[in-house]
Parts: C-alpha cells; sequence; structure tokens
C-alpha cells in the first residue's frame, strides 16, 4: 500500500469512526430508549390500548389467528 | 382509500375466519375514526393511539402478524392485499422458542390510555405526566408532541383551561423543531394551522359521510369535537387578501363588556397556529368566544351577528379584518363561537414578537330575563417570528 492510499484508508476509517459516534450522540435526542421495535421477524408491540368502545384491548388478545394490522387516521 | 382497499379485498378471508383485520389508530379524535368505519360499513376492531406509543411517525402503516403474534411482513401496500392469501394466509411459520410477552408497563403509558377516554380527571393526570417528561429532559419529542395531544384532549374536555390550545400547538411545533421527520407531529400543526401549509382538507368527509349513512337508514355516530374552520378547509396556495374594509368602531365607542355587569359576559380566548412563524410564512389565528355560564350569559339571536375586527401591521396580510359568526337558530343561545382567520407575514419582517389587536362586537344578555346589551371586547393575537 502506498503512504497516499494509507493516509487514505486511515482518513476514511476516522471518517467512519466519527460518523458512528456522531450517530449515537444524536441518536437519544430523537429516538426515546422505550421506543417500542416493529420489526420483521419481531413480535408485534403489545400496548394495551383502548378501544372505539373504551374496553382495554391489546394485539395480543388475537393470537392464534393471522392478522393484517394497519396503522391509520381517518385523514 | 387503503383502509377500505384492505377491507374489500379480503372479505372473504375475513369471513372464512382465515384473517383478522385490525387497526390502530393515530389520530386526536377516535371518534371520528368511528363515524368513518361507520360509514365504509366496517366492523375491524379499533385500537386507539392518539398518544403514539407505537412511535410510528407516518401513517398509515401495514403489517402482516402470524398466529404467534411475529410480524411476518411489513411496508405491505395495498396491491399486497389481492395476492395476501398465497403469500400470507396459507404460509405457516415455526412457533417462536419463547412466547413473546407483554412487557410491564410504565406509568406514563396508563396515563395515556385512560386519557383517551377525554375523562376530565384522566386528561389532567396525562397533562401531568407529560409535562413531567418534558421538564425531566426538554429535548425529547415524543414527550412534547404527547404533553400537546393532552393539552388539545384538555382543552376539548369539560377541564379546559386558558391557553390549553396554545400550549399544545406551541409543544407540536416543539417536537417538530426537534425531529421535523415525524409526519405525525407535522399533521396535527397542519390540522389547525393556515390552508398554505395543509396538505389536502383532513375531515371535509364527515359531510359527505353523515349524508349517507342517514340515506341508508342509520343515525351517524355523534362527534364529540364538531371539525369546522381549518379542520375542514381547503389547502391554499396563496393567501387571498381581501380589500380593506373600514373598522366598525374605530374610536372605541361601543362599552366594553364587564362594564355594568357583574363580570365579563363572554370569555375570549385566541390561539395562533403555529405561534412561531419564519418570515413570509403564514399563521391561522383561531379566535374563540364563550358565553360565560357563571352569569348565565347568553347571546341574543334577534339582532346583527357577531363582527370580529383585526388588525395587522403594514406589508402583512389578512384573509378578512372584518370577520362574522352565524346567529344561532334560536332567539337565545350560548354556544362556542369560532372564528377562524390567516395571517400572512412579508418576505423581509424583522424577527420578534408581533401582537395583533382585535376586538368583538356582539349582543349579549346577562340572564335568562336579563337585559341584552351591545358590547365590545378588546383582544390580542400574539405570535413570534423566528429567523430562517
Amino acid at each position: 500500500m502506498t503512504r497516499r492510499a494509507s493516509i487514505e484508508t486511515r482518513w476514511l476509517v476516522g471518517m467512519a469512526m466519527m460518523v458512528a459516534l456522531v450517530t449515537v450522540l444524536l441518536l437519544p435526542s430523537v429516538a426515546s430508549a422505550s421506543a417500542p421495535v416493529i420489526e420483521v421477524g419481531e413480535p408485534f408491540p403489545d400496548l394495551a390500548l383502548r378501544t372505539l368502545d373504551g374496553e382495554v384491548s391489546r394485539v395480543s388478545n388475537y393470537r392464534g389467528t393471522k392478522l393484517v394490522l394497519h396503522v391509520f387516521a381517518s385523514w | 382509500m387503503h383502509v377500505p382497499g384492505w377491507h374489500e379485498s379480503t372479505k372473504e378471508l375475513q369471513r372464512d375466519g382465515k384473517l383478522q383485520m385490525l387497526g390502530i389508530i393515530q389520530e386526536q379524535n377516535p371518534d371520528r375514526c368511528r363515524l368513518f368505519m361507520q360509514w365504509k360499513q366496517m366492523e375491524w376492531p379499533i385500537l386507539v393511539d392518539t398518544f403514539d406509543q407505537l412511535e410510528v411517525s407516518v401513517v398509515p402503516l401495514t403489517y402482516a402478524i402470524d398466529e404467534h403474534g411475529i410480524v411476518r411482513k411489513a411496508g405491505l401496500r395495498l396491491q399486497d392485499a389481492d395476492t395476501i392469501e398465497e403469500s400470507f394466509v396459507e404460509k405457516t411459520w415455526p412457533e417462536p422458542d419463547v412466547s413473546p410477552s407483554s412487557p410491564d408497563e410504565q406509568p406514563w403509558r396508563r396515563a395515556a390510555r385512560l386519557a383517551t377516554s377525554g375523562e376530565a380527571s384522566d386528561v389532567a393526570e396525562a397533562v401531568r405526566s407529560f409535562n413531567q417528561q418534558v421538564e425531566r429532559d426538554p429535548e425529547d419529542g415524543w414527550a412534547h408532541f404527547r404533553l400537546a395531544a393532552a393539552l388539545r384532549l384538555r382543552y376539548d374536555s369539560s377541564g379546559r383551561q386558558d391557553g390549553d390550545f396554545q400550549r399544545a400547538v406551541d409543544h407540536w411545533q416543539q417536537a417538530l423543531e426537534i425531529d421535523p421527520n415525524n409526519y405525525i407531529w407535522r399533521r396535527r400543526i397542519q390540522q389547525y394551522g393556515p390552508r398554505l401549509i395543509k396538505p389536502y382538507p383532513f375531515y371535509d368527509w364527515i359531510s359527505e359521510a353523515r349524508t349517507e349513512i342517514a340515506a341508508r337508514g342509520e343515525v351517524p355516530f355523534p362527534l364529540v369535537v364538531e371539525p369546522s374552520g381549518a379542520e375542514i378547509a381547503q389547502p391554499a396556495r396563496e393567501l387571498a387578501s381581501a380589500d380593506r374594509v373600514q373598522s366598525p368602531d374605530p374610536r372605541s365607542r361601543v362599552l366594553q363588556d364587564g362594564v355594568g355587569t357583574s363580570g365579563r359576559l363572554i370569555d375570549i380566548e385566541t390561539t395562533a397556529v403555529p405561534r412561531v412563524i419564519k418570515p413570509g410564512e403564514s399563521l391561522r389565528a383561531h379566535v374563540v368566544l364563550r358565553p360565560n355560564l357563571e352569569l348565565l350569559a347568553h347571546w341574543n339571536n334577534e339582532v346583527e351577528p357577531l363582527a370580529l375586527w383585526i388588525d395587522v401591521p403594514p406589508e402583512w396580510q389578512i384573509s378578512s379584518q372584518l370577520l362574522h359568526a352565524a346567529n344561532g337558530e334560536t332567539a337565545v343561545s350560548t354556544e362556542t363561537r369560532l372564528i377562524e382567520v390567516e395571517i400572512a407575514s412579508p418576505e423581509g419582517v424583522s424577527t420578534g414578537g408581533v401582537t395583533f389587536p382585535g376586538y368583538a362586537l356582539y349582543y349579549v344578555c346577562e340572564d335568562e330575563n336579563g337585559t341584552c346589551l351591545y358590547r365590545r371586547q378588546d383582544f390580542e393575537i400574539n405570535a413570534e417570528v423566528a429567523s430562517r
């Protein structure tokens, strides 16, 4: 590896570390620690919410059947 | 729309018990969703997430969840509904090693859930809870968003406190400054804000829905808060500024409300949405007038309608300087009256606080058999211009 390429590599590694550090430092300001995870392969967050009738229900109440879940608003 | 489309495409699967549809709604007023479902003749179970406990930043989002509660597909589009039977319903996945358990509930989540009922005491508890969160971490955008949602709920409840709506708007705006990419936060400002920032009318479908529901012989579900003004307004590309007109009481000769009575007969509250704008941007001012029920005050409707006058500095634009609110249909009434107006700042405006003075002229009666008076009340709309 030439000296110039080595400097560039080190510079790139340094930049990548800086970006990673800045990302880690910035993360808490845009996402709270308790943020539910919604990812394929993971359980859907099992929050207890009210129904339109005022009763308390959870997504887990629908286990045992296949579910298509929409997150939406009427606007 | 996405939701009725999914409903239509999966009707048979739902009927055969092969697939359950479930909705989680990100809505300040969940009863509007109930009316929407009635209109579209849908009977999905709905979970209400006014405080966005899921922490999603856009809608709609669609997930396929297997019988064990595991997310198998995310980001489904409407066209995926046609193939959902082969791609999901008929597929099997192994049972997870450990059954997903429900996490212990943090107190704020309970407060959020209770507050969606709209009960004054529950909403007050949510305001306290989210206030504490904002105080603990002023950079927590979710805390600002949730506090704003709680404040607007309190504004719509019997426990309303002066300034609740303005505080809600301010916290929604602070949330957006912390993370401008959250569309749900942005939508709350747009719901009540000026037409220039509206992507589409939010609740203009409601009158059509009611007409169709009534034509079917059903009674439309009632709404706790009737959408009006900004909530049903069409978007606009420029502020249509009306011709300048004369002030109806330029020398302030009409007696102020409160003179000769045991108190002020009408309460006026103003809210700027948003309160902080950049040069060239506009805001929507909400002026709410409520008869003082402790004094048994009521509107007199057998006279000319309530008039509202607002002054703006030179170079500023206003959609209409002189506005009116329609009289009630009965001789007297006690309804809350809301007048909205849009005000646009000039490009070169200097930054800092700005006040738009205004006044209302109205006929009001002291009590059921009391004197009817013609009164004036001065008010201010306060906003701020911040640098770009």
